[in-house]
């Protein structure tokens, strides 16, 4: 949710960091950003927590 | 048009609100309204002075009820009550009060809280349900 928050008041082509520890995050998020048109860039594992990078495309 | 989750909300202890909540701003993300009708039990967890305090637990789980809630605090879980104002603000989420209990029960609407959009007919949230995909109840 605060990943729909942070797009809906982002630019065209500016991107996203989404910090979760939670594992359904690593697949819910993947799945939102196909369905909303936007770029998923990566998922990178970090100490007890991903991080989720996304870019707005439109 | 969006697809659409219609939710019956009967229940009115925490444990049942919360998957209310939460499936309806999963429906939010996935872009699809929603429409929840709440009814008995439901409409009576959404008094405006009651709406924040509730703390009931379903009977069969209430000896775990004091752990959740305190698990909850712990991980700075928001409230029910939090998840759905913010699915409310994200994406189309209708909340409709039972006219048929608002009647039995002598419940005015300003005594609802103010998420409570308007107040249906059960008919009416039928065509509601059966134009929706997903319809569940709680």
């Amino acid at each position: 949710m605060e990943l729909i928050r942070a797009i809906r008041e982002a630019k065209v082509g500016e991107i996203i960091g989404v910090l979760s520890s939670d594992t359904g995050s690593k697949r819910d998020i993947p799945l939102w950003v196909s369905k909303a048109g936007h770029k998923l860039i990566g998922i990178y594992e970090k100490a007890g927590y991903a991080e989720i990078v996304v870019q707005k495309m439109k | 048009m969006a697809e659409r989750l219609s939710i019956i909300v009967f229940s009115g202890t925490v444990d049942k609100l919360y998957p209310v909540s939460i499936l309806a701003s999963g429906a939010v993300a996935m872009g699809m309204d929603v429409d929840i009708f709440l009814t008995f039990w439901g409409l009576n967890a959404f008094f405006k002075d009651t709406v924040r305090t509730n703390t009931r637990m379903s009977k069969d789980f209430e000896d775990m009820a004091s752990l959740v809630m305190q698990v909850m605090k712990e991980k700075k879980v928001p409230s029910w009550y939090d998840t759905l104002k913010r699915a409310k603000e994200l994406g189309n989420v209708k909340i409709h009060a039972c006219s048929m209990t608002l009647d039995l029960l002598d419940i005015k609407k300003e005594s609802l809280d103010e998420i409570v959009d308007d107040i249906m007919g059960v008919g009416e949230f039928i065509e509601t349900a059966r134009n929706s995909k997903i319809t569940l109840f709680i």
